[in-house]
């Protein structure tokens, strides 16, 4: 039995709590949403302060479409971030809105929904990581058998590679000489003929040791001998490295004595060893000089590199010889080969390379050689490749996409040249416009730019129904980057740095197959 | 104050980034936190162009990959939908054109974008170009990034210039 009067009691004590819950909050309307009154939780709702946003944000809720007799628009958060459940009832003397507090009930909706949307997302995420390990495993079996087959190209794609670096950095040499010596150069251009010369003989050094680094270590290594010319051998050092040591305003020399005229080396070896040595004694030589003295000691032919440098510490002269300047100071003004490199050579050459050096006073290099038998003549060492066999190809639009001014311009030089005319843009979005309006024959886009990915604008291109060509430019040779470039819509990847050769082939095989 | 307002309604499932695409146009931010939406959330903003100021009431509806009651609730009134999709997850461009299907069978006539989201992320991308290319020739097709912003105001610029159009 209940006491008479208690369920109304207890329905009185529901609803106080129920009020105390939801804050409810009455909006009285005209028909034409003219505000009549507010009254309720007023304080909760921030009334005082925030009346016009509230009520304008009630409004839209009813833009596009007048009430029907009575509804409700459940859980909405509106401008502002009140979160209500809101009610409405209609009349011809206006529309009556009530907010009901819907902020404690759809934060915990919400917390329930973001475990079950996280967990659906992560467990997508799994299953697209288990097809790219499937992926990653398949291409890693791939590339293991294409490695062993690889590796037996290795030596003849090095001897190409070598061969194909040689080519251009002679004719650079050669036109730096004519330069050099025809013009009579203001400051600015010395500067600048300098500095060609600087980078070019760095890359000389570099990518020789580079290459001979990525030769197998022992075994297959044959030597090119041949009778040397030890005048010409000094005069290319010369024209190599005057100018470096005038730059310094250094001393330097090439002595040579009493050599034979049969003399027989491996030229290529003997001057990859030269250069190394001597820029290196250049490069850690402030003030003073550099000399080179070439001689026969009756017994072996020997060239000693001498330098009034910096000098190596004692503690650090058994690791100069080391590959990556391992443990010696000044290690990271180089690439750290030359003098592991140049050792390796010598004793390819059954010869040996000594180190005597004075912190603060200089160094000396000794490279001791026995005559060799003659094998070879020199004619091939150096041979042309010919011409890049660059033809005009038939006009054509072409469109670079690159951030980089330098790589920019070299790509416009040789579209140019290849008789396309040529527009230029630095950016994804930038480049995706510009095609867009003016439909080039062909697309060269770099893969990384500021911003939005180069992919970015083949992919909008492709969505947008272009079928022109699109090459693709990069600084990643690796798998990934390929096939994500070719996904977004080019139809070929390079790899930089960019070789002429293969840069005209892909606008050639990309022209033509349009 | 606005002379032309207009309500659209963002749809397409969990997680493709609406909530984002709204807080980029509305607010010029954005937050890496992924957030979902309970219900519905309304805002505003008003554009000036040259025939005047309109005010666009964008409703962002919870993610779904179809509508249900309350969704339905929710579009009335509705004069555009934008439909959401994420390139990096490609059922989501059919869940997409799917809500766009039965949203206009509810509607009369509405002006329709699709924004195919996280163009930052392109190389994840599972939607193809050609499937997109194939796609514009009946809708607008928008390539949009919450994250950098791009192609968002395009997008919105495209359907409230549609609706004023209509008008």
């Amino acid at each position: 039995m209940t006491e008479p009067g208690s369920d109304t009691r207890l329905e009185s004590h529901v609803f106080a709590v129920l009020l105390e819950r939801v804050h409810p909050l009455y909006l009285q309307f005209t028909p034409e949403w003219g505000l009549k009154t507010i009254h309720g939780a007023v304080a909760h709702w921030r009334v005082d302060s925030h009346q016009h946003q509230l009520v304008g944000a009630v409004r839209d809720l009813f833009l596009g479409a007048s009430p029907e007799e009575s509804g409700e628009l459940p859980s909405v958060e509106l401008a502002g971030g009140w979160i209500a459940h809101v009610h409405w009832l209609r009349s011809s003397e206006g529309i009556d809105i009530i907010l009901l507090d819907a902020r404690a009930e759809v934060e915990q909706h919400q917390s329930k929904q973001q475990e079950s949307h996280e967990a659906e997302l992560a467990s997508m995420e799994r299953s697209k990581s288990l097809d790219r390990l499937r992926r990653v495993k398949h291409e890693l079996e791939r590339r293991q058998a294409q490695l062993e087959e690889a590796n037996s190209l290795k030596t003849a794609f090095l001897a190409t590679l070598s061969h194909e670096f040689r080519t251009p950095l002679t004719a650079i040499f050669g036109y730096l000489h004519l330069l050099e010596k025809r013009l009579q150069p203001d400051v600015e251009s010395q500067f600048a003929l300098r500095a060609i010369r600087r980078g070019a003989t760095h890359l000389f050094g570099l990518s020789e040791n580079l290459l001979e680094y990525g030769r197998p270590e022992a075994g297959e290594y044959r030597l090119n001998v041949v009778r040397i010319d030890l005048a010409l051998l000094a005069e290319d050092l010369r024209i190599m490295f005057v100018p470096l040591a005038e730059e310094q305003q250094l001393e330097f020399s090439v002595r040579i004595e009493s050599v034979p005229l049969d003399l027989c080396l491996d030229e290529i070896r003997i001057k990859q060893v030269l250069i190394n040595l001597v820029s290196n004694a250049i490069r850690y030589t402030p003030r003073g000089q550099v000399s080179v003295l070439l001689r026969w000691t009756g017994k072996d032919f020997e060239a000693i590199v001498r330098d009034s440098g910096i000098g190596i510490p004692n503690a650090f002269i058994d690791s100069v010889f080391k590959p990556f300047n391992q443990g010696v100071p000044h290690g990271s003004r180089g690439a750290g080969l030359g003098l592991s490199i140049s050792k390796r050579l010598v004793e390819q050459m059954h010869g040996e390379l000594q180190v005597k050096s004075s912190p603060g006073e200089g160094s000396e290099f000794r490279v001791r050689l026995p005559n060799l038998v003659i094998g070879r003549t020199p004619a091939a060492s150096l041979a042309s490749t010919g011409s890049h066999g660059r033809e005009w190809l038939d006009g054509g639009t072409a469109l670079v996409i690159d951030d980089d001014p330098d790589i920019r311009e070299l790509l416009r030089l040789l579209l140019e040249d290849l008789g396309f005319g040529v527009e230029l843009c630095v950016t994804a979005n930038e480049g995706f416009e510009r095609a867009f309006a003016l439909k080039p024959d062909l697309v060269i886009v770099d893969l990384r730019l500021p911003g939005l990915s180069g992919n970015v604008a083949s992919f909008k291109l492709r969505a947008h129904g272009y079928s022109g060509r699109i090459l693709a430019l990069s600084g990643a040779s690796d798998p990934e980057s390929r096939r994500s470039a070719i996904a977004a819509g080019a139809d070929q990847f390079l790899a930089k740095p960019i070789q002429i050769e293969e840069f005209v082939r892909a606008v050639r095989q990309a022209t033509s197959g349009s | 104050m606005s002379e032309f307002a207009r309500k659209i309604c963002l749809l397409g499932d969990f997680g493709v980034g609406k909530t984002s695409l709204v807080a980029r146009y509305v607010r010029n931010t954005f937050s890496e936190k992924y957030l979902t939406t309970v219900g519905v959330k309304v805002d505003s903003k008003e554009v000036a162009h040259q025939g005047g100021v309109s005010k666009l009431v964008i409703w962002d509806i919870a993610g779904k990959s179809a509508l249900d009651h309350l969704n339905q609730t929710y579009l009335r009134g509705a004069s555009g939908l934008m439909l959401v999709a994420d390139g990096t997850r490609e059922p989501t461009l059919r869940s997409a054109l799917y809500l766009m299907m039965q949203a206009k069978s509810l509607l009369q006539d509405p002006a329709c974008v699709v924004l195919v989201n996280k163009i930052d992320l392109i190389d994840r991308w599972e939607i193809l170009p050609s499937t997109l290319n194939e796609l514009r020739k009946t809708v607008p097709v928008f390539e949009t990034s919450a994250f950098s912003g791009d192609g968002v105001e395009a997008a919105f610029e495209h359907l409230a210039a549609e609706l004023r159009r209509q008008s």
